[in-house]
């Protein structure tokens, strides 16, 4: 064996972990005994005796360098006696046990096997992390704990400016209110009875009607509730007189603030009055939580009304349905003006529901109403059809609102999220009682020792005030571009989904955010936008050909023969830009369509197979599809030099987009969805 | 005149290699030879000098073994290894260096200029 191989040996048996640990370990016992041992054979004066033993118990070193130090200095000591020094001189020259132990318990350790070394140097990496956590989490907790939100912009006042200028007998808000709080009692005890009838229909083995009116107005009168609805309608005629006024109104205008009283029966919830809330109390809110209660009224009570033209037209009151119509068309204007995005939506849907409604009356019947009920139904549809587009900038405010209640303002637009804005965040998330979820803000308030000691970290995984409004910002930013430049840029909205997607995904228990929360869908809602502005150019030429016809006795060849006593303008196929919508007569049909998303005229034929189901149109099997092309590379989106998104597939499903068709329904075909 | 703690902690682990790098020693002789040759002002006592040696064994500059001394008894020896050598001789120059200018600036009479 070779000199180096074998002091290779010795020096990984000398530095072996295993030894470390040995040595360590032995020293747990009797740390002293060789040493000890030593001095008492090395029989040294006592006074030398001692300053020794003291050293080597304070050196706290492991057994065997005890004993090596004990060694040496019993050797140093005896030479100093051979040499002829006094122990008193021996011991003064020593020096203090307690630094000398302190010196040799140094120097002895930097002896030590690298192992040794390693283990020690980790140890104090760890201590030191700790403390540098420990640090940083009583920093964070310190940070967290003071600081609050401030409320410094009114957004509830500011909302409640826009009915500023209106007076009372302007605003329509009470009785819908009033109106809408009697029907929901109606409707409580028609879903009751419904509910009951059914119990005895299984209690009898007999087959059970569904307790559910999702197809209210449209049922017909086999519907096994219809007579039920038809009484409640009937005896609601005198509210109606007074909802068909109160539709002619500029506005809803209900102040911010109001809450409804509510009753809960079986899962359902129905509203039986409507109260101011306090004005501190509502001043403490967050316009998250205003309740816009109108709104249901609003579209129930529209259902009704549609429901009530139908029984007039079965009595043959034409008058009454044509009224009754225009009523609806005035509450979708009223929830089309009031500054909510959602109110914008529920107008464009009852606006939609009584558009298709009256193309179903006109298809079963020619010649239903007359001209003056037409140029009626003309002048209210024109006057809802030329308000402006959605509105976009409340929705901001509500977002700007929910941070300012839940972080903390530096001045210059940023912030920290603040334990009010923890708890703001778990009531938003909390999911009404009756699912009995457990949600985020529950699971930290289990044990309020842990909720208190975790909240701070929210800060560190949560974006800033600035960040989170950043990420708002884009979304509505690309959802404004694309409602100023049109339909063509809609394949933006994927880039605005897919930022609010992303945030979405990242949230976790400890990492939540507001936009991800509080940002709407707004794909969907451009979507619906446009396929609205479409539609209601085509309800707009519906009423205006219908009217051609009863002053003709014919339908009108073209479009063009319409202008401009019965429209001003012919509305314009946002799918084919600078073209009109098509129109096509039948004999005494008629069909009016877009050329849809592949810009092809194919004859007024619908699509096979509609594009996406979320996006289509309720009744038309269409969709507005414009999928922006991205890198195979990156998956980034690809836009044109203008800056103008390209198009993945630029031909789109194949077909036109059917907007209103009177032409004979198809035996295959049901009536009303 | 003895060090103040400062000057000797960086003399005094020079002065024990050089004393090293003559024989063997151990630790009472260096302790003598050092007060000696230096005229005391090098003297240290078991408390400075043991730490020292421990420390430059960690660093491999010096290596010690028990023999058995001229009394019977054993002593620790300690040497100077290759690496301390190599030591030695850069902080000889260093020294060297430091001496002359700090004769330069006067502080030290009779060094080179």
């Amino acid at each position: 064996m070779s000199k180096s191989f074998s002091n290779a040996w010795i020096w990984s048996i000398k530095h072996s972990p295993l030894l470390s640990v040995w040595r360590a370990a032995r020293g747990l016992i009797r740390p002293n005994r060789e040493a000890f041992v030593l001095l008492e054979k090395a029989t040294l004066p006592e006074p030398i005796n001692e300053v020794i033993r003291s050293t080597i118990v304070r050196t706290k070193l492991w057994r065997d360098e005890r004993e090596q130090i004990a060694r040496e200095l019993i050797a140093h000591a005896q030479d100093a006696i051979n040499a002829g020094r006094e122990p008193d001189q021996i011991v003064s020259t020593f020096g203090d046990p307690r630094r000398v132990a302190r010196l040799l318990r140094r120097s002895m350790k930097r002896k030590r096997p690298l192992t040794w070394q390693a283990y020690r140097f980790s140890r104090r990496a760890a201590g030191g992390l700790l403390l540098v956590l420990f640090v940083s989490y009583i920093a964070v907790v310190v940070r967290f704990y003071t600081s609050e939100p401030q409320i410094k912009t009114d957004y509830g006042a500011i909302l409640d400016s826009h009915s500023d200028g209106f007076s009372e007998d302007q605003k329509s808000w009470a009785i819908l209110m009033e109106c809408g709080v009697e029907w929901s009692k109606i409707d409580q005890l028609l879903i009751q009875q419904q509910a009951e009838r059914a119990m005895l229909a299984i209690e009898s083995g007999e087959e059970a009607q569904k307790t559910e009116d999702s197809r209210f107005p449209f049922i017909e009168p086999d519907h096994p509730h219809y007579t039920e609805y038809e009484a409640a309608v009937r005896g609601f005629a005198p509210r109606l007189s007074e909802l068909r006024a109160a539709a002619e109104r500029s506005i809803v205008g209900l102040p911010v603030g109001y809450e409804p009283i509510t009753e809960k029966w079986e899962g359902w919830n129905f509203v039986t009055g409507v109260v101011p809330a306090e004005p501190d109390d509502y001043k403490r809110r967050s316009m998250i939580d205003i309740q816009l209660i109108y709104l249901g009224s609003l579209r129930r009570l529209s259902q009704v009304l549609i429901f009530d033209a139908r029984l007039a037209l079965d009595e043959g009151d034409t008058e009454r349905a044509c009224n009754n119509y225009i009523a609806v068309i005035g509450l979708a204007r009223q929830a089309r003006s009031e500054p909510y995005l959602i109110s914008d939506l529920v107008g464009i849907a009852v606006h939609d529901m009584v558009g298709m409604e009256i193309g179903r009356q006109l298809r079963k019947q020619d010649g239903l109403f007359d001209s003056d009920q037409l140029r009626r139904l003309a002048h209210t549809h024109a006057r809802l059809a030329q308000l402006p587009g959605i509105e976009i900038e409340h929705e901001r405010m509500f977002f700007q609102d929910a941070l300012q209640r839940a972080y903390s303002d530096d001045g210059h637009g940023n912030g920290r999220l603040t334990p009010e804005g923890f708890e703001y965040y778990g009531l938003m998330t909390a999911p009404p009682e009756d699912f009995g979820a457990v949600t985020m803000a529950d699971a930290i308030t289990v044990d309020p020792r842990f909720r208190a000691a975790t909240l701070p970290l929210s800060i560190v995984f949560s974006n800033s005030r600035e960040q989170e409004q950043a990420i708002h910002d884009s979304v509505m930013d690309q959802t404004q571009t694309v409602l100023d430049r049109g339909v063509q840029w809609i394949s933006l909205m994927q880039d605005a989904e897919l930022i609010a997607e992303k945030v979405r995904a990242e949230e976790t228990p400890m990492r939540f955010s507001f936009a991800a929360m509080l940002t709407p869908a707004m794909r969907q809602m451009v979507h619906r936008w446009y396929q609205y502005e479409q539609t209601v150019g085509a309800y707009s030429l519906m009423i205006a050909i219908e009217a051609y016809r009863q002053d003709h006795g014919q339908l009108p060849h073209s479009l063009s023969m319409l202008q401009p006593r019965y429209v001003p303008e012919i509305p314009l196929d946002l799918m084919d830009p600078g073209h009109a919508i098509r129109y096509r007569a039948e004999g005494e049909r008629y069909v009016l369509y877009s050329v849809g998303s592949d810009g092809v005229d194919d004859d007024a034929r619908a699509p096979e197979k509609p594009a996406d189901p979320y996006l289509r149109n309720q009744e038309k099997d269409f969709s507005i599809r414009y999928p922006q092309a991205r890198s195979p590379m990156t998956n980034e989106p690809i836009y044109e030099p203008g800056g103008k998104p390209r198009l993945a597939e630029p031909a789109g499903p194949d077909g036109d987009w059917i907007l209103i068709d009177t032409r004979p329904v198809p035996e295959s075909d049901t009536e009303a969805s | 005149m003895k060090l103040e703690r400062e000057l000797m902690r960086g003399a005094g682990p020079t002065a024990v290699l050089k004393l090293l790098s003559r024989r063997a020693m151990y630790g009472y002789e260096l302790v003598e030879a050092l007060a000696a040759q230096s005229d005391g002002v090098l003297a240290m006592g078991q408390s400075t000098l043991y730490p020292m040696l421990y420390n430059l064994e960690a660093k491999g500059l010096i290596e010690a073994d028990w023999r058995d001394g001229d009394n019977g008894r054993q002593r620790k020896y300690y040497a100077l290894t290759g690496k301390g050598r190599t030591k030695l001789k850069a902080d000889e120059k260093a020294w060297a260096k430091l001496t002359q200018a700090l004769g330069d600036l006067g502080i030290v009479k009779g060094a080179p200029a």
